[in-house]
């Protein structure tokens, strides 16, 4: 795509953070957050010939990359490529390891976020873009590709279902959000080896 | 704590925790863009969305949908066997995996747009509720063309009168339990309430506006609206209905895609009607959710489910006019299709294990399964004889078949199978058409049984030669010409024939190797009924000598 490269490379930087915090928000982990950007983007800048004409083409990205969440937990792969790649970064950068699952002491209310990822993944999708990027429900079901009526309902269901999750003085609902968590992803190794230690292992 | 009050914390909650994630986010450097790496699929690829809208690509999507999804999904049987295969993505079909033992597929229909076209008739229900999850009355106004009740004949004495109205119970009628049948001033409706005081309440302030009935805001509960819609309200009973679904669709189902009947193998059913002791159907339709609300308060013991990671429920539908009730569930996939499960004959749980058993059906597949349907090769009928099949002038794929009663070849009749057509509204049209039971013993011996089909405006013809009958051709005439040339199927003592009809009264002509008119029969023109020379049915038998064909014999 040489002729649109400028263009795309534009596209990237412009939105990047925005969709890595979708990609977070729906996965809960750096690397592979990052690495469903880099797929998403990828696929974009192959056919940025007609992504590039839209009218929106975060839309179109921002799409691609909660399909790609919605089976990421399924796709070990990806998430063995992405730590594989943050990790030869950051050893090359010599930087502290603050992109790894560790990195979620940095992210605030991280029950908030573990109780919205319990939720059926279309209401997590719905909630993320409605929160994170203060979408419209039009907008969200455009980004979605469905129907309006559709976001509304898994919007009404999510948030209620947050608040049932989030608002037990009891703490019940919360301590059985914590165990259906999916495994936190595995830490970086030093060699690039990863492994499926517990989170509080990697803190 | 008040719902409101929990509801507006979560969102000031969500709104602080978004707002940090974009500020830790923006910490984080941008990695180098990798522009040689490896695309990877995602499981259903944006649609283009903005400029050029979707249509065009819509064909495309599916195709690469059904295949993403089949791949996806049951990669996930496979993972870890749990969950339906319909978790991820979309499908253009969709199949029962465990099915009872002995079950097999009856029957299968593709909603095309075409025939899902016109006005339901049998009324659409309104959802009212705090939510689409929390269904508090569906208002479900009947319409049925001529018949304001759509055939649901209330039963009895009213059994309350509100604001005027008399209310029937609409379970005795094969309704929703525990729901109300109301006659507004000649608009017929079905109410179905959580409790009795919310049903009176709803009746006393129902207002009829074009045609269709509708609660105003003002005498909705507190917190209440119009939260769905559901377009074929009497899908949920489709099990019972039919085996063969395509009468609930003819009738305008347009969000319905799709379904499949299931029941014993070997079970002989006409497609029209009836049913076996227990059959299994799978409808899968677009939804924007009021379907599902509506389902959640028409159907009776309504139980959340989990449908492998997706949400569902499991309900009962009232007890029809033979005292059976039936359990349904339904659930909804990512992409938004509803997909219901009716398993007549079966208990709950029964019914929740297969539901939970549904995967994508590769569409090939089911395109087979469809023309098989249509074609009349799922009916499992041991006294049918298959004759022959073809396809029209006008690319109308048939199948004759000659059935009887009791196996006799004697006492067959032509039963024309044609595929249902791709063009006009199709409502009302028929893809079976049956000739009269015939003996060639004390009826025609030559045309022994003539079955006609219109489909679309086209009409067709097909019928059963007696055995032994030297036929050469089958011809029409009309007004004298002989304007179509019939195509003879079978051999020995089953010989049939089959032609396209032009439009018009037309006769059918059966003729001798020497053009001599063996028999001739008057056919229909299709909508008046009048025919070409000869009353509708008659059959006229000439011996080979050759007489005026249109003269009675």
């Amino acid at each position: 795509v040489p002729s649109a490269a400028g263009g795309f490379e534009a596209f990237y930087r412009r939105e990047w953070h925005a969709v890595t915090a979708l990609a977070w928000s729906l996965t809960g982990s750096w690397p592979v957050a990052e690495e469903l950007v880099q797929e998403a983007m990828a696929d974009a800048y192959r056919r940025w010939d007609h992504v590039g004409g839209l009218d929106r083409p975060g839309a179109w990205v921002r799409r691609a990359v909660a399909n790609r969440a919605t089976s990421h937990h399924r796709r070990r792969g990806v998430e063995h490529r992405g730590l594989a790649r943050w990790s030869a970064r950051s050893e090359a950068d010599h930087r502290p390891d603050t992109t790894g699952d560790g990195a979620i002491e940095g992210v605030g209310d991280p029950v908030f976020w573990s109780a919205l990822r319990s939720l059926p993944e279309r209401q997590a999708q719905c909630l993320a873009l409605h929160y994170l990027e203060d979408r419209a429900v039009a907008d969200v079901a455009d980004v979605l590709g469905c129907r309006a009526a559709t976001v509304k309902v898994h919007l009404h269901r999510g948030r209620r279902a947050l608040a049932a999750l989030l608002g037990d003085p009891t703490g019940g609902a919360l301590a059985e959000v914590a165990g259906r968590e999916p495994a936190p992803a595995p830490s970086p190794h030093p060699t690039g080896r990863t492994d499926d230690s517990p989170k509080e292992g990697l803190r | 704590m008040s719902d409101d009050h929990r509801l507006d914390q979560i969102e000031a909650r969500a709104h602080r925790a978004a707002a940090d994630l974009h500020g830790v986010t923006a910490t984080r450097p941008v990695p180098p863009f990798e522009s040689d790496r490896p695309v990877v699929l995602d499981p259903a690829r944006p649609a283009s969305g903005g400029r050029n809208g979707r249509a065009p690509l819509l064909a495309a999507a599916a195709l690469l949908l059904v295949a993403l999804a089949a791949t996806v999904t049951f990669g996930l049987r496979d993972d870890d066997g749990a969950g339906p295969a319909v978790a991820v993505g979309d499908a253009e079909a969709y199949q029962v995996v465990d099915l009872p033992e002995g079950f097999t597929v009856l029957g299968a229909i593709d909603a095309e747009p075409s025939l899902g076209a016109g006005e339901p008739t049998i009324g659409t229900a309104d959802v009212y509720g705090p939510g689409p999850d929390e269904p508090g009355v569906v208002v479900w106004t009947l319409t049925g063309g001529d018949d304001p009740s759509a055939g649901f004949e209330p039963q009895g004495d009213p059994v309350a009168t509100i604001a005027g109205h008399d209310v029937y119970d609409a379970g005795a009628i094969g309704g929703p339990a525990d729901a109300a049948l109301v006659d507004l001033d000649g608009t017929w409706v079905v109410v179905a309430a959580g409790d009795r005081a919310t049903a009176e309440d709803v009746i006393g302030d129902l207002v009829v506006e074009a045609g269709r009935a509708r609660v105003p805001t003002e005498g909705l509960p507190p917190g209440w609206s119009l939260v769905g819609t559901d377009a074929a309200p009497l899908l949920w009973w489709i099990g019972g209905t039919s085996p063969v679904p395509a009468p609930a669709f003819g009738g305008g189902s347009p969000a319905v895609r799709g379904a499949t009947v299931y029941g014993p193998s070997g079970w002989t059913q006409d497609g029209t009607g009836g049913g076996a002791d227990a059959n299994v159907t799978l409808v899968w339709s677009e939804t924007d959710g009021g379907e599902l609300a509506a389902g959640r308060r028409l159907l009776a013991d309504v139980a959340e489910v989990d449908i492998g990671r997706l949400e569902g429920f499991v309900g009962t539908t009232g007890r029809d006019q033979s005292g059976e009730a039936w359990p349904v569930v339904a659930w909804e996939t990512d992409a938004g299709t509803l997909i219901r499960l009716v398993a007549r004959g079966f208990e709950r749980d029964e019914a929740l294990a297969m539901a939970r058993s549904v995967a994508p059906l590769p569409s090939t597949e089911f395109a087979d399964l469809v023309r098989q349907s249509q074609l009349g090769f799922l009916a499992h009928d041991p006294n049918a004889v298959a004759v022959g099949q073809g396809t029209f002038g006008d690319g109308t794929a048939w199948m004759l078949w000659a059935r009887s009663d009791d196996g006799s070849p004697s006492l067959a009749f032509a039963d024309l199978r044609v595929a249902w057509g791709r063009t006009g509204d199709g409502s009302g049209s028929s893809s079976t058409g049956r000739g009269s039971q015939s003996s060639s013993a004390d009826g025609d011996p030559v045309l022994t049984s003539v079955a006609e089909v219109e489909q679309d405006g086209r009409r067709y013809a097909a019928g059963l030669l007696g055995p032994g009958a030297q036929v050469d051709r089958v011809v029409i005439r009309q007004g004298g010409e002989v304007v179509g040339e019939a195509t003879l199927v079978g051999t020995g003592e089953v010989r049939g024939w089959a032609v396209e009809l032009p439009e018009g009264a037309a006769t059918v002509e059966a003729l001798a190797a020497d053009g001599s008119i063996l028999a001739s029969r008057g056919l229909s023109s299709g909508t008046d009924g009048s025919v070409d020379g000869l009353p509708p049915g008659s059959t006229t038998t000439i011996d080979a000598g050759g007489a005026d064909p249109a003269s009675p014999g």
